[in-house]
């Protein structure tokens, strides 16, 4: 397998996850949350809320913050040459 | 190279969480001075519930799916926390105590017309309750406790034999248990609910000039002898009604019960709230939750506790009931720490000026709106 790990690639994918939760989130799968509490809801969509929320708020952020990292760790001492092209962006 | 670019990503996001760890915590923190709007934002839900029937009878199928409990404890809890803030703000009493009132006498109409288990788990079909004819204190203790809170606020001539007569029923009931406590369930006492009536009558004593200081005494003295779980030195949720151990100490039932002994006995109420805090309470980064067991014992999993989140070993019915007994204590660090962790992981729903909790439901809600409430009346009841 062959990939490269890019500062923007972190950053694409803390967007993604925050993206997914906004979805899930203006698409009202928060009330099934109530799965939590026992209350009679549907779990399965109170699960995928639950999931991309603690994403959103514990996954996302530290990967925007890595990626900025990254990125000024790559400018101060790259580890790539300007001739290097990455095939897949992760 | 690339192997030194992966760990330097990998050192990155390492970085990431090290920086956001400390700080995930702040956005949910809540603000002292904003306590009474959240407050007010509860209430405002609850009282629309009450004021649409559509609603309201959605919001109770709900629950009555779950535990038919819940129904009648979303009932008195919401009683309890109109009573608290009708003593403290006359700008609302009129209008709430029409509500408290709609409540009270809707519930005592539907137990006398649907039975004792319309409230109960259905598990109470099951056997048969040792004294006869069968009543629940769960049931009486907290309606009760509506009577008289009510009353406390405004007198209601016509509440006066109705408390009279349920305070009777509670003391008669409690001294026919070898532990002076009375049956929830058949053969099963709980400490949740007998200390609720114990509230009640102490309400009785302040209101109507009744005097139930020797049989205060008297429970106190068998409860430290015969109710406390030795390791622990908590009183135990159940029990028969013979005083035979059912169920140690749970979260779910401590909280309120020390917040109830507040006014039957100060210092052993604070002396259970301490143990409480000391045993259940934990906290980390700005969060704090409450676990449903002690070290000492261990029991299983059951629709009081709630979801139990591994490894911090979180409770979802104890978290909540500690937020009241932080509340009634006046312990601002761990109650602080529970409505932050409320705020991350309760997924508060806003809309307009209503605010409701999605991983709880009406009763939850409604155990948070008395947290938030309680003072006014239960500092003036206080001990004997």
């Amino acid at each position: 397998m062959n990939f490269h790990v890019t500062p923007r690639g972190l950053a694409r994918r803390a967007a993604m996850i925050g993206a997914a939760f906004l979805v899930a989130h203006l698409a009202g799968l928060r009330d099934h949350a109530s799965f939590l509490s026992g209350t009679a809801s549907n779990a399965s969509l109170g699960v995928i809320y639950v999931c991309l929320y603690f994403g959103a708020v514990l996954v996302a952020p530290p990967l925007a913050i890595g990626a900025v990292v990254f990125a000024l760790l790559e400018r101060v001492s790259p580890t790539t040459t300007p001739l290097e092209e990455p095939r897949s962006d992760v | 190279m690339r192997v030194r670019r992966l760990l330097r990503a990998v050192a990155s996001v390492a970085i990431g969480v090290v920086i956001w760890v400390p700080l995930v915590h702040l956005p949910f923190a809540p603000k002292e001075e904003r306590l009474p709007v959240t407050r007010d934002r509860l209430a405002a839900r609850h009282l629309r519930l009450w004021t649409d029937p559509g609603a309201r009878g959605a919001e109770v199928e709900r629950m009555r799916r779950t535990n038919s409990e819940w129904d009648f404890m979303g009932r008195s809890f919401l009683v309890w926390s109109l009573a608290e803030i009708a003593a403290a703000d006359s700008s609302v009493r009129a209008s709430h105590l029409a509500v408290i009132d709609r409540v009270i006498e809707e519930t005592i109409a539907l137990e006398k017309e649907k039975g004792v288990h319309f409230f109960l788990m259905d598990y109470a079909r099951a056997g048969e309750f040792v004294v006869q004819p069968a009543r629940s204190i769960f049931v009486d203790g907290e309606i009760a406790l509506m009577l008289g809170l009510r009353r406390l606020v405004e007198e209601r001539a016509d509440y006066r034999p109705l408390l009279a007569e349920r305070v009777r029923v509670i003391e008669e009931r409690m001294r026919r248990g070898r532990v002076l406590c009375a049956e929830s369930y058949p053969d099963e006492c709980w400490t949740f609910c007998n200390t609720v009536a114990l509230a009640a009558l102490r309400v009785s004593d302040v209101l109507d000039g009744t005097d139930h200081r020797p049989f205060f005494k008297e429970w106190l003295s068998v409860a430290k002898a015969k109710l406390v779980h030795p390791a622990s030195g908590l009183l135990v949720s159940s029990f028969t009604l013979d005083g035979k151990a059912r169920d140690g100490p749970e979260g779910s039932s401590i909280w309120f019960a020390a917040h109830c002994l507040r006014v039957i006995d100060a210092e052993f109420a604070r002396d259970q709230f301490e143990r409480a805090r000391a045993q259940l309470a934990r906290g980390a980064l700005g969060f704090a939750w409450a676990r449903e067991w002690p070290d000492s014992w261990r029991g299983p999993a059951d629709v009081d506790s709630g979801p139990v989140v591994p490894v911090v070993d979180a409770s979802a019915g104890s978290s909540g009931l500690a937020i009241l007994g932080a509340a009634s204590f006046g312990d601002r660090e761990l109650l602080h720490g529970l409505l932050t962790s409320l705020d991350f992981a309760g997924f508060p729903q806003r809309r307009g000026d209503e605010l409701s909790y999605a991983a709880s439901n009406q009763v939850g809600d409604a155990v948070l709106l008395y947290s938030l409430s309680l003072g006014p009346l239960w500092n003036r009841i206080g001990a004997p």
